[in-house]
């Protein structure tokens, strides 16, 4: 039996760990999604709608999320290659050529993205990976899970 | 060309029913258990005030730009719809409405799609990027290639019938595709022939480009249109057909803060009766860089029609476009820009102010 010493050591160092790998941005897709991983590439041509369907077929759902916080600007810069003040023009371009149907729907929290991407077999998005559980599947970028050394979407 | 056309049309078609199978079969399920949302309606609107400066010898003068109404709509998970209405004056001061785009698209796959009605024709870059709403492009004005058929311009950049399109990915380029089976041009260019084709030739366009994974922005492709000119006996020279090729190319580089574009089109005409050959060039560079909100532009434009081609309006002109584009808001652009054009040996100098805008 541990010491009450060593397991209050024991927790702090599992939180300070935790603490130390978590906050990542994690892609998230419904639990009966079949496929598992993703490359920058493949996440990038799907987030701009250059890819609009999954490779099991069925349209893919781009949800982003419009907050203005960090992690948006991460998803912007590594995974849209835009700047914030040049999303709107970006997604009436695409409308106008008549390469999307509709610009992506745009949910206010994680939560509500957690929510509609566990219900929607085709939909992606996005949330911190702090908030990670069963109800989504988050995905590997590039073979590494978020948390993991050389994770693309870490927050550096 | 129309009994070889088809099989061109036909064969990602066939193609691409077959792998959409799963997807449809998906789409079916879904269906079975939900009710399907009637589809929703998309507007936006593009237009813009100028004020032009001493243009073709006019007087100065404002000028309403293209009064664009653009509306979309997502009908099911896999059709679409696209239109484009136009309200314009002419020189006379007179409205014109015109519907400029009215398209049905299926799109199964992102490999494959195919869309029926009035579309722009994929030729080069500029055609099927910018074209109605002068607020998506840097300048104020369109390369002299790729005025509108009403404006004089030499290429046919609408087309009334079907085209298929897709993109095929891969790890080092994806590469785009587009095949158009369309009524063919009219007796004059600015005959689109939208609800009558002037004679039983269909129109082929073929295009095709590269956009290379290691180089974001970058895009190089061609294009080639295939048609027969109807005769019209009333102008001396057109008692008979004319076979048209137009063949096309572009490079383009486009980041957030850098643009570069140069489109090249070459224009064979030969008159079936008599065998005259007319061989018409047109060319446009365009380079910009934007600093904040301000970017600076120029671009080359020259057009030199044939002499003595019986269909295109004769035309020997290179421009020079200077300007600056100043971006107050997001969907507010204000530009400035001077011209030298030199036309039949002389130059001429004109400008264009031009608040543009989307709501």
């Amino acid at each position: 039996m541990r010491s009450p010493l060593a397991a209050a050591i024991a927790l702090g160092l599992a939180t300070v760990a935790r603490v130390a790998t978590a906050g990542d941005v994690a892609i998230i897709v419904s639990r009966d999604h079949p496929q598992e991983t993703l490359t920058m590439a493949e996440l990038s041509r799907i987030f701009r709608m250059e890819q609009q369907h999954w490779r099991a077929g069925g349209r893919i759902d781009v949800v982003l999320q419009m907050s203005g916080s960090e992690k948006d600007a991460i998803i912007m810069k590594r995974v849209l290659g835009l700047q914030p003040a040049d999303i709107q023009a970006f997604w009436l371009g695409k409308l106008f050529r008549g390469e999307i149907p509709a610009a992506p729907r745009s949910l206010a929290s994680d939560g509500s993205v957690k929510q509609y991407i566990a219900g929607n077999s085709h939909a992606i998005g996005y949330v911190d990976s702090l908030l990670l559980d069963d109800s989504v599947t988050a995905l590997k970028i590039e073979g590494k899970a978020p948390g993991e050394p050389g994770y693309p979407l870490a927050r550096r | 060309m129309r009994l070889r056309a088809w099989p061109l049309v036909l064969a990602p078609l066939v193609l691409a029913l077959g792998a959409a199978g799963p997807a449809q079969a998906q789409e079916h399920d879904v269906a079975a258990h939900q009710p399907a949302p009637p589809p929703k309606l998309i507007l936006r609107g593009f237009t813009n005030v100028d004020y032009a400066v001493h243009e073709e010898s006019q007087p100065n003068s404002f000028a309403l730009g293209q009064f664009d109404l653009f509306i979309t709509s997502a009908l099911s998970e896999n059709w679409s719809f696209l239109s484009e209405v136009n309200f314009e004056f002419d020189d006379e001061n007179q409205l014109a409405v015109d519907v400029e785009r009215a398209q049905l698209r299926y799109a199964p796959s992102d490999r494959f799609s195919i869309a029926a009605g009035r579309m722009h024709t994929p030729l080069g870059y500029w055609n099927q990027t910018f074209h109605h709403g002068a607020w998506f492009q840097t300048t104020a004005q369109r390369p002299q290639m790729y005025l509108f058929e009403d404006d004089g311009g030499i290429l046919p950049v609408h087309e009334v019938g079907l085209q298929a399109a897709g993109t095929i990915p891969s790890q080092a380029l994806a590469f785009k595709y587009s095949v158009s089976l369309v009524n063919g041009r009219g007796r004059i260019p600015d005959d689109v022939t939208n609800i009558q084709d002037r004679n039983g030739s269909k129109a082929v366009n073929l295009y095709a480009a590269f956009d290379p994974a290691a180089l974001t922005g970058f895009e190089v492709g061609g294009d080639a249109w295939l048609d027969k000119i109807p005769a019209d006996p009333e102008i001396v020279g057109r008692e008979s057909e004319i076979r048209e090729r137009i063949l096309g190319g572009y490079v383009a580089y486009v980041r957030p803060n850098v643009e570069l574009l140069a489109e090249l089109s070459h224009v064979h005409h030969r008159v079936e009766l008599t065998d005259a050959v007319f061989d018409t060039w047109a060319f446009y560079a365009q380079a910009s860089r934007a600093f904040g909100r301000l970017r600076p532009y120029y671009r080359f434009d020259k057009v030199d029609v044939a002499v003595g081609d019986p269909f295109l309006p004769p035309t020997d002109l290179s421009r020079h476009t200077v300007g600056v584009r100043f971006d107050p808001m997001p969907w507010v652009g204000l530009k400035g820009e001077y011209h030298l054009t030199r036309e039949e040996d002389r130059d001429v100098s004109s400008g264009r102010f031009q608040a543009a805008f989307t709501f």
